[in-house]
C-alpha cells in the first residue's frame, strides 16, 4: 500500500513535470515555426530579388560590366548557404518535434497506467475497510462462541453418562416426547380414576342394595318358617278335626244305630235336630280346612316364588358379605386415599432421581469452573492505553529507519555519482522526525504557558497582599524604579518613583523628583536624606496621608 | 508529601473510559484483580507493578443477580462513611509514603491498566486480551487494605530491583 502511494506520488509527480514541459516545448515549437515562416518570407524575398537582377542582367548587355558578376555569385552563394542552414534548421526542429511527441505518447501511457493504479488503490482501500469490519465482526463472534461453548459445556456435562443423546436437541426431542406421553398418560389416569370413583359407588350402591336383598330374604325366612309352622299346626289341627269328625261319625252311626234299638220317638226329634247340628258343624269344619289348606297352597307357592330370584342375586354378589355399607364406604375411601398417596409417592421418588442428576451434573460443572477459574481469568487492557501507543511509536519509527537504511544501502551499491542525494523515505523519515519535534515544542510551550498562568495568578496574589498589608500598590517600572502608590491617595498620579542604587542591588536610594513628591519635601529630608531609611518614610508617609482622609475626621 | 492530581486532558479521558468499564463489572462482579503497569518506555520493561485484589462480598452479587428478592435482606453489619474513608485515607497516604521505599524510576516511563476479569466477562471492543505483564524476580510489598460492606481491596505492589 505504502510502495504504492509513494510510486503513485513519484508519477505523478513527473507527470505534472512532464505536462509542463510540453507546453514549454510546444510554444518553443510555436516560436521555432514562427521564425521557419519569416525565414521562408525572407527567403521567398530574397528569390524575388535574385530573380529580378537575373532579368535585369539578362536585360543588360553582354557587354555589361564584368563587375557585377562575382559580386552576384557571391550573394547567391551566401543566399545558398543560408537557406541549407535554415533546411538543417528545420529539419533539426522536426526531429526535435518528432522525439518530443514520442516522449508525450510515453507520458499518456504512464498516465493511464497511473490511473489504473489509482483505481486499485481505491479498491484496496474499501477492501481494507471491510477487512476491518470484518475483525471486529470477528471479534464479537469470538465472544459469542465463547458463550456458546459455555453453554454446551453445561449440556456436555448432563450428557456424559447418557450415550443415547449426543446432542441436546436429541434431548429436548426425548423431553418432547416424555411430556407427550405424560400428559397422555395423565389424561388416562384421570379417565381411569374417573370410572373408578363411578364403580366404586355403584359398587356401594350395589352392596346396599344386596343387603337389603338380604334383609328381605331373612324376613322372608322368618315369614316362611312361620307359615310353615301355621300350615303344620293347621295340619295337625285338620288331623284332628277329620279324626274328630270321624269320631263324631262314629258316634252318630253308634247313635243311630242305639236309636234304633231303642226306638224312641221324642227322642228321634231330639236327635234328630242334635244330628243336623252335628252335620252342619262338621261341615263348618270341613269348609274351614278347606280354606286353611288353599291358604297353604297360596303360602307354598309364595315361597317358591321368593326363593328363586333370590339365589340369582346371591350368586351375582357372592363376596360382599358381612360388610356394612358404612365400613364399605370407609374402605373405598381409604384406598382411593391410599393410590393417590402411592402415586404421589411415584413421583416424589422420580422428582428426588431427577434433582440427585441434576446435583450431581452441577457438581461437576462447579468443578469444572473452579478447575478453570484460575486458567480462564481475562486479562483485559484498553487497546487505546498509553503504552501500547508508546509502542506503535517506536515501532513506526523503527520501520522507517530501516526503510531508510535499506534505500540508502540501494543507492550506495547502484550508483556513486548521485551521492549527494537523498532517498525519498529519508525525508519522510525526518519529517516525520520534525512533526514530532512541533509536538514537543507544542507540550513545552503548554507547560510555559501553564507556569505563566500560575506565575501571573501568584504575581497579583503577592501584590493584592501587600497592597492590603503595607498600603502600597507597588509597580515594577523599567529600569529597576519601583513605583509606590498609597491606599490613601485620592489620585493615581500621586504616586512616589524610588531610584535604584547602581551598585548595589535591590537597594534605592532616592525619590524622583515630582509636584507629589516636592509637597512631602520635609519628610523625605528627615527620613531619606539624613536617615536613608525608606521603609520609615513609607510609614510616615502613610501616617500624614491617613491624617488628611475624611476617616480620620470621623474619629 | 504531596499529591498530585493530573489536569492532562488525554490521561483524564483515558482513566474516564477505564472508570465507566470498571464500574459495570464491579457492578456484576466480573473482576478479581485491576493492575497498574509502570513500563520504561525504552526498554519496554514493567518496572513497577500496583496490584489492587478485588474481592466482591458473596451476598451482593447474587442479591445483583436475583433482583429484589433478595435485597431485603440488607447487611446488619453496614460500615459507617467515615470509617471506609479513613481506611482509604490511611491506603493513599501509604502509596504516596512508598516512594521512600520503591528504587527511583530511570529514564521515562508510561503506563497501563490491566484487569483481570472473569473468563465469561462480555468485553467491549476498545478492550483486548493482554499478557499479565508480571515482573520478573520482583520484591512485593503488601500495603493497608480496605473494605465496604460490598467489596474488599487488597493493595499490593511489586517491583524489580533492577540488576540484584
Amino acid at each position: 500500500m505504502e510502495n504504492l502511494e509513494i510510486k503513485n506520488r513519484n508519477l505523478e509527480i513527473s507527470f505534472a513535470k512532464v505536462e509542463e514541459e510540453l507546453d514549454r516545448t510546444q510554444s518553443e515549437l510555436f516560436a521555432k515555426q514562427q521564425t521557419i515562416i519569416e525565414n521562408e518570407e525572407t527567403i521567398m524575398k530574397l528569390k524575388n530579388e535574385l530573380a529580378a537582377r537575373g532579368r535585369k542582367r539578362s536585360g543588360a548587355a553582354d557587354g555589361n560590366d564584368n563587375n557585377e558578376e562575382p559580386d552576384m555569385e557571391f550573394t547567391t552563394d551566401l543566399f545558398k548557404r543560408e537557406l541549407n542552414e535554415q533546411f538543417s534548421n528545420v529539419r533539426s526542429l522536426e526531429s526535435q518535434i518528432d522525439a518530443k511527441n514520442r516522449y508525450i505518447e510515453r507520458l499518456e501511457k504512464d498516465k493511464r497506467i497511473v490511473d489504473i493504479v489509482e483505481q486499485e488503490k481505491e479498491a484496496l482501500e474499501t477492501k481494507l475497510k471491510l477487512m476491518s469490519d470484518l475483525q471486529r465482526h470477528n471479534t464479537e463472534m469470538e465472544l459469542q462462541i465463547i458463550d456458546l461453548q459455555q453453554e454446551k459445556n453445561k449440556w456436555l456435562t448432563f450428557l456424559e453418562k447418557d450415550d443415547r443423546f449426543s446432542s441436546p436437541q436429541d434431548v429436548v426431542r426425548e423431553l418432547m416426547n416424555i411430556r407427550i406421553e405424560k400428559t397422555t398418560l395423565l389424561s388416562k389416569i384421570g379417565q381411569l380414576e374417573e370410572s373408578l370413583s363411578s364403580t366404586t359407588s355403584q359398587e356401594l350402591e350395589v352392596s346396599q342394595d344386596l343387603q337389603k336383598l338380604k334383609d328381605q330374604v331373612t324376613d322372608y325366612h322368618e315369614r316362611l318358617d312361620k307359615e310353615s309352622q301355621q300350615r303344620i299346626r293347621y295340619q295337625r289341627q285338620a288331623d284332628i278335626i277329620s279324626k274328630e269328625a270321624q269320631m263324631l261319625r262314629d258316634q252318630l252311626k253308634a247313635y243311630e244305630a242305639e236309636s234304633v234299638a231303642l226306638e224312641n220317638k221324642s227322642a228321634d226329634i231330639e236327635k234328630d235336630n242334635k244330628i243336623t247340628e252335628l252335620e252342619t258343624l262338621v261341615e263348618r269344619y270341613k269348609q274351614e280346612l278347606k280354606g286353611l289348606n288353599d291358604e297353604l297352597v297360596r303360602k307354598e307357592g309364595l315361597v317358591v316364588q321368593l326363593n328363586s330370584p333370590l339365589r340369582n342375586k346371591k350368586r351375582a354378589a357372592p363376596d360382599s358379605e358381612g360388610s356394612d355399607s358404612k365400613l364399605a364406604e370407609q374402605l373405598s375411601s381409604t384406598v382411593r386415599k391410599n393410590r393417590s398417596l402411592q402415586n404421589d409417592l411415584d413421583k416424589s421418588e422420580q422428582k428426588v432421581a431427577q434433582l440427585s442428576h441434576e446435583i450431581n451434573a452441577l457438581q461437576k460443572q462447579i468443578a469444572s469452573a473452579s478447575e478453570s477459574q484460575q486458567a480462564k481469568h481475562r486479562i483485559l487492557e484498553l487497546r487505546d492505553n498509553p503504552t501500547s501507543r508508546h509502542e506503535a511509536v517506536k515501532v513506526s519509527t523503527l520501520k522507517a529507519l530501516q526503510k531508510e537504511n535499506d534505500d540508502l544501502h540501494a543507492q550506495l551499491s547502484n550508483s556513486g555519482n548521485q551521492a549527494n542525494l537523498v532517498p525519498k523515505s529519508a525525508l519522510d523519515r525526518i519529517r516525520d522526525e520534525s512533526k514530532q519535534l512541533e509536538r514537543t515544542i507544542q507540550e513545552q510551550n503548554k507547560r510555559m504557558d501553564r507556569i505563566k498562568e500560575v506565575f501571573a495568578k501568584k504575581s497579583l496574589e503577592f501584590r493584592e497582599a501587600v497592597y492590603s498589608l503595607l498600603g502600597y500598590r507597588v509597580d515594577l517600572l523599567p529600569n529597576r524604579k519601583i513605583r509606590a502608590t498609597s491606599m490613601f491617595t485620592t489620585s493615581d498620579t500621586d504616586s512616589f518613583t524610588f531610584i535604584p542604587d547602581p551598585k548595589a542591588k535591590n537597594k534605592f536610594i532616592g525619590i524622583e523628583n515630582s509636584p507629589w513628591a516636592a509637597e512631602f519635601e520635609n519628610l523625605i529630608t528627615f527620613w531619606i536624606k539624613e536617615r536613608q531609611d525608606i521603609p520609615c518614610f513609607l510609614s510616615a508617609l502613610n501616617l500624614e496621608l491617613y491624617d488628611r482622609t475624611t476617616k480620620a475626621a470621623r474619629f | 508529601m504531596n499529591m498530585l492530581v493530573t489536569i492532562d486532558s488525554e490521561v483524564k479521558a483515558y482513566i474516564k473510559k477505564i472508570m465507566g468499564q470498571l464500574h459495570k463489572w464491579l457492578v456484576s462482579g466480573k473482576i478479581s484483580k485491576l493492575i497498574v503497569a509502570i513500563t520504561s518506555k525504552d526498554t519496554g520493561e514493567v518496572v513497577e507493578r500496583w496490584q489492587f485484589d478485588v474481592q466482591v462480598l458473596s451476598g451482593t452479587v447474587s442479591a445483583a443477580e436475583s433482583g429484589s428478592s433478595e435485597s431485603a435482606k440488607e447487611p446488619d453489619h453496614s460500615k459507617p462513611q467515615e470509617e471506609i474513608q479513613k481506611e482509604v485515607q490511611a491506603i493513599i497516604r501509604q502509596i504516596t509514603a512508598s516512594v521512600t521505599f520503591l528504587p527511583v524510576l530511570e529514564g521515562r516511563c508510561t503506563f497501563n491498566v490491566l484487569v483481570y476479569a472473569d473468563g465469561d466477562v462480555q468485553a467491549p471492543v476498545e478492550w483486548v486480551d493482554s499478557d499479565a505483564k508480571t515482573i520478573k524476580n520482583a520484591e512485593q510489598v503488601q500495603l493497608r487494605s480496605f473494605s465496604t460492606d460490598k467489596h474488599k481491596i487488597d493493595t499490593l505492589v511489586a517491583y524489580s530491583l533492577g540488576d540484584a
